[in-house]
Parts: structure tokens; C-alpha cells; sequence
């Protein structure tokens, strides 16, 4: 009408935030390593959503990739082996305006966070959980982490690790009340930032397993899979990771995959030919501890009082 | 922050603060062009993104600018209102550029990105752009937009033309000066004495006595010819020495701007006539000397024959290059004035056929003439009237619409008749804008059929359809125009926003209630059919759609303007839809040919295109490669041209061989017929770069980050081919392609070559 075009309101937010605005400082990651790559993505990600870097919180345990909160100019929690997720839910559940992103290993959840990573995906509080699993522990100089594939040499296992890996993907699959569960590989930034965008948006703990890139300690275990772009699977859904168009010309294996289908989930997360990258799983109708649990936050000492009188009022004979 | 009115129609309902609406102006006065259908000037909101786009993604700031393009957009709004009339664009990008900045509150190495983003910007704007903000006098100041640079252009035509013929019988009277023959000095001295200045420039005096001296004999020129030719020259000499008119002369209106002559008058039509009269037969006595000069240095005037003519030339028989050389003569009326006090002036200027614009100011929600009751009785149409007297160019528009009204003007100019230039402003009689906004309402005027768009050349043919085009209109073949599926805008929508009609509407009575048929569905009936049904119109009310009632003034005003606007609009050839339908199909029919064969000319042009690059490319890669291989750079790694399998310049050839053979072969090779172009260049696929810092830290010249952080090629030249295949090797994403080497004389090559392959 009379020419005006659809955004015919200058509504101009009052501040802007360029990539500088979340830059901690220089990462001090072995050069080559996937962690570089992750840090890209999600400060990209806050430029492109413009979100306030004080109402960002970064959480992590410890590792190499908990590092992370060090190097966002943001609220940071580097906090203790495996209690990265603990610390998150504490934040998230006290204040539920903050986005939450947790930075993890695979030895920093996948062993000693073990037990609370179970309880945070039940949870389910809003917050992306990347797990950054390069096979090992990388702080440590090359352990045996639960991902370690077997036969791969370490530290502890010299001869090679016994043990078949843990799949994460599979296990959290059977968690109870979970609600996200994504996979990427950080040496193809697009998607790896369209994943964790994507997780960005879903309300509710979404999950994000990186394949990360450790040339230290596991040196070349995803040369053949970069080499060969056909060994990425590209999961595509229209409620999944949308797939850029730039990545048609190199990606092209290409399956579709509904993320309400967990059953074919399960039976992608098993496949070790190829790497599923996109979305497995994802129910944004699950319910969220963080919104029952910051119940009544705003009430004044007054209410609280009046409240527990109500209370105890049941009681008066 | 401008709040809207308690009552608005219900399509303005939306729009909140008045302050924030994106109108289409500013609008930017572009630099005159010859071209016929160049634009004249562009709203910003068109331009803006435009000029952005233009700035490639390599540069730094680009994503930040384009973030926030509604920002500078607003201080560009801000100051374009401050300064109340046309301010110099790249000094205004400039100045709200550096604000824009400063109110950011960048890190320094952004601000930098976003200030060279800026300037890039900026670099884009075609010198000599100005920012013209909505005033009451936009539509004055696109007027002077329009003609002034024409009319300057044609007058340094004309001017040369004055200096050749006056030149020509300088020369003449030169000569025949030297023949007069002198008092004992020498005859070359006496040319140049009598030649003056000027002898030197154009001749050699002295020669030119010695052929035609009176020595050598020859004819004298006979005295009524000499005096003649003594005469014209004094005429051109004094048109030369003139200093320049103005471009524009305005009788009756006034504007601040450079070529504007404001005169005031109480008659404007009248003054206006008597004005180009004047200027007219100024002009004549220096055109007739021009071609009677013109003639004489043919040989061909002929006194006889041509005094008489002469004598009897006027203004009428100026040509259009002559009338060019005129300012444009611009009456400027008020449309009350004219209807109530001066038809036989108006049908008079303009049944004289004088060139000379007529602007008048229109009044949307108020009959011409009507005095107290603005709506009563039928509107007259000066528009119509315009068209009946046939051989005179009609536009009715608005400077709301820019483009649409300056290129009427354009149009008019460049005629040779009359022009009436009916324009709505947005702006009440006794100078008050109306509301919510003037600009909104003149848009709102158009949208409710208030004042239809039209333009009417009888220059373009010899039917309606040829000369009327009302094409511009919203939603042309309906009877109202209505934004995507809401209520049709009718006439009563725009009377809303004019205050001394509020009276015009009433609250239903209960009674009503029940009978009440929305007013578009009423007014399509006739009173017969309509039975008791009680028209209303939904308005918001304090946020509140509600139903009011149309006094029947307004309804017979919504019936009259209704009426106008079909009969404009079957002039126009919009009513019949037999006639549109067959149109339109020829139309698509045509223009799918027009755009098959487009396409088809694109498409060989562009294979003609890339055929030469290549070629050009292979040919230079020999001679010049690395000059011309920073040219192609900046079409981007996709655009390069495939590589000619022969013309690889893996062994450096000998110099002179290679073009040699590829000029002389009379096909090009053909392309590889590889699926994916191999590019010569190197290239980083940026967005595949996890930004490790590993070829930054390699050579932080050959390779720079971008806006986004990405690694991309920075300077190819500054750095060896072995550091791009090493910096291929390292780059953990694998997105960084060496290309092929620019210096043929790197030591090593062939090893390099061979691991570079497996990044192509
Ligand atoms: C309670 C406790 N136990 C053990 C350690 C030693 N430790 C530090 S980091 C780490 C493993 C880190 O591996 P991962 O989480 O995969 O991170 P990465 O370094 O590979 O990124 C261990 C066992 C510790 N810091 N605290
Ligand atoms: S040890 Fe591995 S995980 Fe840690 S910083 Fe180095 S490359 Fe990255």
C-alpha cells in the first residue's frame, strides 16, 4: 500500500555486536585443531542473532575444548572435571534469561559426567550442550576416553584400546525426556554452524556431538573421512539442520530423515561406514525443568512469607 | 515520536509512529543523462540496498554495513528533514556515515571495516547526487531537477554554434578589411589590426593579405552585404557575451535552487505568457542572425527573397533546438484560484500553444472552487479539461511519487506544447501539512482514487491508448485499489485524513445496525439495488475498527470521483476486458518471445564473453600473466575462466610463441569438458575455512581474513607458489586451491605442480 514495503517501520535495535564483541582473546589451541572451527561457529552464530554478550553464560568442565569460556567475551563458568552440565542446569534454572551454551569433551561427559549428563537431558532445561569428541583425552596427553575406537594406542591402553566405544549418539537416544540430538563434524564449518544454529533455536537442552579434529594425539582418524566428502551422510528434513546450498556441489550423500522418527535414529546412529551429520532426533514439545523451576523467581520476601503462612495455615487446627 | 490521529482509516491503522514509516523519500536527484530513460533520481529505500549490494562480500565490512543499512538509512532520513531542501548526497552519506559509526560504539578494528565499507559506499554514488527531503516544494525542486541540466546541456550546443557562425563572419570582414587597403603600413599588419585579438588564433594575417590583398585584385564586398554581416556579428557577439539566464524561471512559485529564477505574481498564467514572450523574441533576433548568418557564409541569402521572410518570423517558428536554448518558463497555480477565478486564463495560456508548464497545485479532499461546502456538486476535472483542448501535454501526479512525476516533467519538457502538471502535495491551502503525513497523504490521495495517475502526450500517437497512460495507478483495472486481500481504499478512507470532513461521518444508529453493507459493496450498486441498506465505512477509531456513515455529500463525492476515475480509466483503455485479456496475451506471448531471444542474445553474448577472456587470459598468462591475472581476480574464483587444456602454463613458454598461435587458430579451444571450471587463479573456499590461522600465519599477505573471519586470497602476488601449495597441505578444512603458478620461473615448479593437483 502506497508503495511502502513491508518492513515500513525502522525499528532499529539500540545497540549492534560485531564478531569483535565476543572475542575473548586468541584461542590457545594446538594449531590445526577442530576446537578453532567451533569457536568460529558460535561466535558467528551471537553476531548473526545479536545477542548481548552479558546475557550470554558460557559453561564448561575440564579439557582442552573447556577452554571455550575463556575465549568468548562473555559470562564464563570453567568449572570442574565433568560438572559442566550441573553448573548449566544451576544457572539456567536460577536465570532462565540467560543463553546457556555448555562446552564438554568426550572424557568430561562421557566418563566423569556421565551420571549428571543423564539427568541433565531429562531436564531438558534451554541451553546447546556441544560435546566436543576428538576420540581422547587431549588435556591429559592421550588416555583412552570412552570414544576411543578399538585398537587405537594410547597412553593407558598402549596396545590399543579393548573396548568397544561408547556411541553417545545411541545412548542418549534411550535417555529418558530428551528432546535435541545432533551430530556434525567441525572440519565443514557450514554445517557445523547451521547445526549449532539450529540447536541455538530449539527450545530445550539441545544436544550437539562435534566431531573434533585433534591432530596432537589423533592425529589422522578422520583423514579418510574428510578426504571423502561421500562419507558424511547428510540427514535432511525440513524440521531438521537445513542444508546450505553450498555444500550441494562436495556433499551430495544425502539421506531424508524425519527427527520425530527415533526408531531410524537408532539405526542411523549405529552406522560407522559413514558419519550422520544433521539431526536425529528432536521434540520441542518435551517439558522443561527450567521453566518449572524458576517458578515465582520475581517474588519479594513479602510474597514468599505470605506464601509459606498460606501454607501452614493448611495445618492450623 | 508522531502519534497518528484518534480516528485514521483502518489501512493506517498499523502504522504507529508516523516518524517511523520508511516513506519513498528521501529521493535521490541523480546526475542528469542524455539517455531518455535514465532515471531521473530514485527514492533512497530503492537506491540504498542497490549500492550496497555492490559492495563485494571480500570486503571487510560489508556484512556490517548491510546489518545495518536501516541505521544509515535513518540518520540519511534525519538529516535530509533537518535541512528542509536538497543537500549534496555524498556530504550527507558522509556525515551520517561518521554518526552512524560513532553511535555504534565499534572496537576499532570493526569501526575501520564498517568506515571502509562506508566509503566504498559512498564511491558508488554518482557524482553530483542530491538528497531532496519531502517539503511543499519537492515537486518544484524535481522541476528544476528536470530541466535545468537539458537546458544547460543544450545551451553549450547552441553556444558553440553562435561561435562558429560568429567566427565565420569575422573571418569574412577580416578579409574584406584587408582589401579596403591601408594608410602606407604593411597589409599583414592591417589584417591583424582590424582582426583584433582573435587573428593570430585563427589565421595567418599575413598570408591571407598577400592572397587577397588589393594587390592581387579580387571582389570587394558590396556595402549592403557588409553592413548586414557587420550587423549579425554585433547581434552574436552580444548573445555571446551575455551572461548566462536562468535555467528555470518560476512566475508565481518560489524555490531556493541553482538555476531558479523566482518571480512573484498574483497572475501567474498571464505573467507566465507575457514572460516567455519576452524571452522568446530575445532569442528570435539572435536565432535569426544565426541561420541568416548561416546563410551568408553559404552564399545564399538572398535579400530579395529573404529580408521579407525574416521579417516575418516569431517565437512559433523556433525549432525545438532553438526553444531548448529558453529556460523553461513555469507558472505555478493553486487549483482554487484557477477554477474560481481564472478558466479563460488557464484554457487560454494554454490554447496558445506557448511551451510554457503549468504546475498546478491540487487539493485532494477539496473541489477546485467549491468554496465552504469542499465536496458539493460535481468536481470539476482539470485533467479532462487539459485533455480537450488536445494538443496539450497533460500529467496528473504527485512528487510523493518521484520517479512517475519527474519523468512527466521530463516528457513535458521535451515537447514543444503546453503543459498542465495537476500535482497533489499533501499540503493544505493555507500551508499546513496534512495528516498524519504530508507524503502519506498525497500516496493516500492516489490510493483512494482521489487523484488518479495520469499522463497525456499527444506527441506519443494518434489514439488514447497511444497518448493516455494511467498504468501507475494501484490496481489500474479496479474500481478501487486495496493492499492484498484487506478492504478496498475508498475515497471516504482518504477524506478521513482531512479534519474539516470529520463532520462528514456518523456513528450507525441501532436502528441501522442491522442494514449496514460496507461502503465499496454500496457504492457498486445503484440507488435502486442499494434499497435501505446504509453504506459505512470501518475506520479505526482509537485503535478500534468501527462502523461510521458517509454523509451524503461525501457519498456523492465517493459516487463523483468513482465516476472520473472510469472514465479516466477507459480512456486508458483499462475498462474493456475483452480487449485487456487479448492484451495481456499478446503481451506474455510477446514478451516470452522478446525474453527467449534475450536470453538466447545474453547467453551468446556471455559464451562470447568467456570465450575471449579465455582466450585472452591464456594469451596474456604468457606474456603478462601476472598483471592480468589480478584483473580476473576480481571476478571471483567461480567466475574464472576454464582452463584451456593446451594453454597450461605448467613449462614456461618462450615469450613471443604462445599468443602467437592462439591469435592465429581461428576456433578458440574449447572449454574443458570438465564438469566443475579449473581455475587458474588461486582461490580459498571461504566458507569451508574454520579460520585455524594456519596459512595466515603461513604468509598473512597471500592470505586475509574476511568480514566473517574466513581466510580468503588477500594479494596473490605476495607470496610463492610454494606457500600456497604448503598452506593447501596444512589448511585442515582443505579448502584452500593453489591454482597454477604465477611466476614460471619459481625454482621447483614441476615438483610443486604435481601436489598441488590434488587440490584443483
Ligand atoms: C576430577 C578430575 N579427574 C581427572 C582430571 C584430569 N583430566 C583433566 S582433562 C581430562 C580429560 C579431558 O578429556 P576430554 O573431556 O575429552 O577433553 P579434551 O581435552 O580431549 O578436549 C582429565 C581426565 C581432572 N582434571 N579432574
Ligand atoms: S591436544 Fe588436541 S584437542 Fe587439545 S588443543 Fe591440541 S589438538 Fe586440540
Amino acid at each position: 500500500m502506497f508503495g511502502l514495503k513491508d518492513d515500513w517501520s525502522l525499528k532499529l535495535p539500540p545497540r549492534y555486536f560485531t564478531l569483535e564483541d565476543y572475542d575473548g582473546g586468541v584461542a590457545r589451541w594446538c594449531p590445526g585443531c577442530g576446537d578453532h572451527g567451533v569457536l568460529m561457529s558460535v561466535r558467528r552464530i551471537c553476531r548473526e542473532e545479536q545477542i548481548p554478550p552479558e546475557k550470554i553464560v558460557n559453561v564448561s568442565g575440564i579439557g582442552c575444548s573447556s577452554r571455550f569460556p575463556h575465549y568468548m567475551a562473555t559470562y564464563g563458568f570453567h568449572s570442574l572435571h565433568g560438572r559442566a552440565l550441573p553448573v548449566a542446569c544451576g544457572v539456567k534454572s536460577r536465570r532462565p534469561d540467560l543463553d546457556v551454551w555448555v562446552s564438554t569433551g568426550d572424557g568430561d561427559n562421557c566418563s566423569i559426567g556421565a551420571g549428571h549428563w543423564i539427568h541433565a537431558m531429562r531436564y531438558n532445561m534451554k541451553m546447546v550442550v556441544m560435546m566436543f569428541d576428538n576420540n581422547v583425552y587431549g588435556l591429559t596427553k592421550k588416555q583412552t576416553s570412552p570414544t576411543t575406537e578399538p585398537g587405537f594406542k594410547t597412553n593407558t591402553h598402549p596396545r590399543g584400546a579393548v573396548l568397544p566405544a561408547l556411541d553417545p549418539i545411541s545412548a542418549m537416544l534411550g535417555m529418558s525426556n530428551v528432546s535435541f540430538i545432533a551430530q556434525t563434524v567441525d572440519w565443514n564449518p557450514v554445517h557445523m554452524h547451521d547445526t549449532l544454529h539450529r540447536a541455538w533455536k530449539h527450545p530445550g537442552l539441545a544436544f550437539v556431538r562435534i566431531m573434533q579434529r585433534c591432530p596432537q594425539y589423533t592425529g589422522n582418524i578422520f583423514e579418510a573421512f574428510q578426504d571423502d566428502p561421500n562419507s558424511l551422510l547428510v540427514m535432511e528434513h525440513q524440521d531438521g539442520v537445513p542444508v546450505d546450498p553450498s555444500l550441494d556441489r562436495t556433499f551430495k550423500n544425502r539421506i531424508a530423515h524425519d527427527p520425530k522418527d527415533i526408531h531410524q535414529a537408532f539405526d542411523f546412529a549405529k552406522r560407522r561406514d559413514v558419519i550422520p551429520v544433521g539431526l536425529f532426533f528432536c521434540d520441542p514439545t518435551r517439558p522443561r525443568y527450567d521453566q518449572i523451576s524458576s517458578v515465582g523467581l520475581g517474588m519479594s520476601v513479602e510474597e514468599k512469607l505470605q506464601g509459606l503462612e498460606r501454607e501452614f495455615d493448611r495445618f492450623a487446627l | 515520536m508522531t502519534p497518528l490521529p484518534v480516528v485514521v482509516p483502518l489501512a493506517l491503522a498499523h502504522l504507529g509512529d508516523v516518524e517511523q514509516v520508511r516513506t519513498r523519500y528521501p529521493v535521490l536527484l541523480l546526475p542528469f543523462q542524455e539517455d531518455p530513460v535514465a532515471q531521473p533520481c530514485a527514492p533512497l529505500i530503492d537506491l540504498l540496498p542497490d549500492l550496497a549490494a555492490g559492495i563485494g562480500a571480500q570486503v571487510p565490512g560489508a556484512a556490517i554495513l548491510r546489518d545495518n543499512l536501516p541505521r544509515l538509512e535513518a540518520w540519511l532520513r534525519a538529516q535530509a528533514r533537518e535541512a528542509g531542501g536538497p543537500i549534496d548526497a555524498a556530504t550527507a552519506f558522509r556525515v551520517a556515515a561518521e554518526a552512524m559509526v560513532a553511535a555504534l560504539g565499534l572496537r576499532s578494528e570493526p569501526a575501520r571495516d564498517l568506515g571502509q565499507a562506508l566509503e566504498a559506499l559512498i564511491g558508488r554514488i554518482p557524482p553530483g547526487t542530491r538528497l531532496l527531503p519531502y517539503t511543499p516544494t519537492a515537486h518544484l525542486h524535481l522541476l528544476v531537477h528536470v530541466a535545468g541540466p537539458a537546458r544547460r546541456a543544450a545551451r553549450a550546443a547552441w553556444r558553440e554554434q553562435l561561435h562558429q557562425a560568429r567566427n565565420g563572419l569575422a573571418d569574412l570582414l577580416l578579409v574584406e578589411k584587408a582589401r579596403d587597403g591601408g594608410q602606407g603600413s604593411d597589409p599583414g599588419e592591417r589584417v591583424s589590426s582590424s582582426a583584433g585579438a582573435m587573428a593570430g588564433t585563427f589565421l595567418d594575417p599575413a598570408a591571407l593579405a598577400r592572397v587577397v590583398g588589393p594587390a592581387r585584385g579580387g571582389q570587394r564586398m558590396e556595402a549592403g552585404r557588409r553592413a548586414r554581416l557587420e550587423g549579425l556579428l554585433a547581434v552574436l557577439d552580444e548573445a555571446l557575451a551575455a551572461p548566462e539566464g536562468p535555467l528555470v524561471v518560476l512566475v508565481g512559485g518560489a524555490v531556493d535552487a541553482p538555476g531558479a529564477l523566482s518571480v512573484a505574481s498574483t497572475d501567474p498564467c498571464a505573467d507566465a505568457s507575457a514572460r516567455f514572450d519576452a524571452l522568446a523574441a530575445a532569442l528570435l533576433r539572435v536565432a535569426v542572425a544565426l541561420r541568416v548568418a548561416r546563410l551568408e557564409l553559404a552564399r545564399a541569402y538572398d535579400p530579395a527573397v529573404h529580408d521579407a521572410r525574416v521579417a516575418g518570423l516569431s517565437w512559433a517558428h523556433l525549432g525545438p533546438e532553438e526553444l531548448a536554448v529558453l529556460p523553461a518558463v513555469v507558472a505555478v497555480e493553486s487549483a482554487d484560484r484557477v477554477v474560481s477565478d481564472d478558466l479563460v486564463g488557464l484554457t487560454r495560456v494554454l490554447g496558445s500553444g506557448r511551451p510554457v508548464q503549468l504546475v498546478v497545485e491540487v487539493q485532494s479532499t477539496r473541489n477546485p472552487g467549491a468554496g465552504a461546502a469542499p465536496l458539493a456538486g460535481f468536481r470539476v476535472e482539470l485533467g479532462q479539461l487539459g485533455m480537450a483542448l488536445r494538443q496539450v501535454f497533460v500529467q496528473q501526479s504527485t512528487p510523493a511519487e518521484a520517479v512517475h512525476c519527474a519523468r512527466g516533467f521530463r516528457q513535458a519538457l521535451r515537447g514543444q506544447r503546453p503543459a498542465l502538471h495537476l500535482l497533489c502535495t499533501g499540503w493544505l491551502p493555507d500551508g499546513t501539512a496534512m495528516a498524519p503525513d504530508p507524503w502519506l497523504a498525497a500516496s493516500s490521495a492516489v490510493e483512494g482514487r482521489a487523484h488518479p495517475l495520469f499522463r497525456y502526450d499527444p506527441d506519443a500517437g494518434e489514439s488514447w491508448a497511444d497518448c493516455l497512460d494511467a498504468a501507475a495507478n494501484p490496481s489500474p483495472a479496479a474500481d478501487w485499489a486495496g493492499a492484498n486481500g484487506s478492504a478496498p481504499y475508498t475515497f471516504a478512507d482518504h477524506a478521513l485524513l482531512d479534519p474539516s470532513l470529520a463532520g462528514e461521518l456518523r456513528e450507525p444508529s441501532a436502528e441501522e445496525a442491522a442494514r449496514l453493507l460496507p461502503l465499496h459493496e454500496w457504492l457498486a450498486l445503484d440507488e435502486e439495488e442499494a434499497g435501505d441498506r446504509v453504506p459505512a465505512l470501518t475506520v479505526s477509531d482509537d485503535g478500534q475498527a468501527r462502523p461510521r456513515v458517509p454523509s451524503p455529500m461525501l457519498l456523492f463525492a465517493c459516487r463523483d470521483r468513482l465516476r472520473a476515475w472510469r472514465s479516466l480509466r477507459e480512456l486508458a483503455g483499462y475498462a474493456n476486458q475483452h480487449a485487456r485479456r487479448a492484451a495481456q496475451e499478446a503481451r506474455a506471448e510477446a514478451e516470452a518471445a522478446a525474453r527467449a531471444e534475450r536470453e538466447a542474445l545474453i547467453a551468446a553474448h556471455q559464451d562470447e564473453l568467456e570465450r575471449v577472456r579465455r582466450q585472452a587470459a591464456a594469451d596474456a598468462m604468457e606474456r603478462l600473466a601476472a598483471v592480468l591475472l589480478e584483473t580476473d581476480w576480481a571476478a571471483g574464483p567461480t567466475l574464472a575462466p576454464a582452463r584451456a587444456a593446451p594453454a597450461a602454463p605448467a613449462a614456461p613458454a618462450p615469450a613471443a610463441e604462445a599468443p602467437t598461435a592462439a591469435a592465429t587458430s581461428p576456433t578458440p579451444p574449447s572449454p574443458a569438458p570438465a564438469a566443475e571450471p579449473v581455475s587458474e587463479e588461486p582461490w580459498v573456499d571461504s566458507a569451508l575455512c574454520t579460520s585455524c590461522n594456519d596459512c595466515i600465519n603461513l604468509n598473512g599477505r597471500l592470505f586475509v581474513y574476511d568480514g566473517n573471519k574466513q581466510a580468503t586470497i588477500g594479494n596473490p602476488k605476495a607470496g610463492t607458489y610454494a606457500e600456497l601449495v604448503r598452506a593447501a597441505e596444512a589448511c585442515p578444512a582443505r579448502c584452500i586451491h593453489p591454482g597454477s603458478p604465477l611466476n614460471p620461473t619459481e625454482p621447483g615448479l614441476d615438483e610443486l605442480i604435481q601436489r598441488a593437483a590434488r587440490f584443483r
